[in-house]
């Protein structure tokens, strides 16, 4: 009947609130949440939730580290080509999810953005781990040897981020993980390789 | 006479509008200087209108806001890009080489280049102004690529089992993605080096 708000009674844990700020990220995007609504949902005053997350770039990104965390439960775990597909079916899934990413990835681009620093760490941890991936293919004989790695790896992840802006743009667009494995195929030989 | 107001009514209104069209064409590639040079967050309308020799007021007479004077940009931008990538449509593996060529220009244009991945990932919403814009564009811009590969095809220059449509959607998410990479960290990557990688695994003997 009335918005939820479970945490009227007392505070709200860090988790919850940004539980909370994720829903209204990917509902309304950065510009279309408000913290205040995020704060009276969280049983906050806004000064309140301030007092954690000084300003809304501090809410966004803290929200994208928890996020990314959940994501990745266990951060010693290397990202594998699996694992890249499966979170673009995460995307997929849940598209305010997958356009928020895009959004913070876009800010994060810009080099003396907030969460620059973060995208560059983040991105040369994905790579790194894929470009492990990729050379246990070659050793397997699954992935011709004469690549490099590294640049087959880079080419994954670009995949992945290009594949998911085309999927947002046209509804009728391509199924980014779909593609993603496809292309992924590409790079192998053997009979696996012979569909696309 | 009405022969003669015939002749210079239209004139002086061609005139006029030659000249807005040249005013816009300065804004635009003095944005596209400044955003190169200054990044996304850098480039000021304040710079943009020195730069462009006239005032703020002016560029917002042609441009009524900041998103109608960044999604002009963008389409300046393929403008020159479109020139880069203007040899012979006839030649898939040349089209391939002039998407290299491009990706090795946007190397020199950072700014301009962050200005495209805000915008475009801005985009992805439905409601947004430039939504229509881009897919127009990746449409384009697939038609092109499909034609080069389809080309190569025929050529028998295409590894077995890969589809042309689906090597197009590929290169351009690529582009995209190497962008993303590029601007976080300039120097782990290599837009042209790695594009030509993916060239080389789609098509036999891609010589860059």
């Amino acid at each position: 009947v009335s918005p939820r708000r479970p945490y009227a009674n007392g505070i709200a844990t860090r988790e919850e609130i940004l539980a909370i700020a994720l829903d209204h990220f990917s509902r309304g995007g950065y510009d279309g949440t408000s913290v205040r609504e995020v704060a009276r949902e969280a049983g906050l005053s806004q000064a309140g939730l301030l007092y954690h997350f000084p300003t809304k770039e501090d809410l966004f990104l803290a929200v994208l580290r928890w996020r990314a965390g959940q994501d990745l439960p266990d951060r010693a775990e290397p990202v594998t080509v699996d694992r890249l597909v499966e979170a673009l079916e995460t995307n997929r899934d849940e598209p305010g999810l997958g356009r928020l990413y895009l959004l913070l990835l876009a800010e994060g681009a810009i080099v003396d953005g907030p969460l620059h620093e973060y995208f560059r760490d983040r991105y040369a941890a994905v790579i790194r781990g894929l470009e492990d991936d990729v050379r246990r293919a070659q050793e397997a004989g699954e992935v011709s040897a004469s690549l490099d790695a590294r640049t087959v790896a880079s080419l994954l992840v670009a995949a992945a981020d290009g594949l998911q802006v085309q999927a947002l743009l046209d509804a009728d667009g391509p199924d980014a993980a779909a593609r993603l494995r496809q292309y992924w195929v590409q790079f192998s030989r053997g009979p696996a390789a012979s569909r696309w | 006479m009405s022969v003669d107001d015939s002749r210079v009514r239209p004139k002086r209104v061609r005139g006029a509008y030659a000249k807005s069209t040249r005013t816009r064409q300065t804004i635009l590639d003095s944005a596209l200087d400044v955003f190169a040079v200054s990044g996304y967050r850098g480039g000021s309308l304040r710079d943009i209108a020195a730069r462009a020799g006239i005032s703020e007021a002016g560029i917002l007479h042609h441009f009524p806001n900041k998103a109608a004077l960044l999604e002009a940009v963008l389409e300046r931008r393929d403008e020159l890009a479109e020139e880069l990538v203007a040899g012979d449509p006839a030649d898939g593996e040349q089209t391939l080489r002039e998407l290299v060529a491009l990706a090795r220009y946007n190397s020199s244009v950072p700014g301009v280049v962050e200005l495209y991945c805000v915008v475009a990932s801005e985009a992805t919403a439905v409601g947004h102004p430039a939504h229509a814009y881009f897919t127009r564009r990746y449409e384009r811009s697939r038609a092109l690529i499909v034609r080069a590969f389809e080309l190569l095809a025929a050529e028998g220059r295409v590894h077995p089992g890969i589809q042309p449509h689906e090597a197009a959607v590929a290169t351009l998410a690529l582009m995209d993605g190497l962008q993303i990479q590029w601007l976080l960290d300039r120097t782990v990557v290599d837009m042209a080096a790695a594009l030509t990688v993916h060239f080389q695994s789609v098509v036999r003997d891609f010589a860059p």
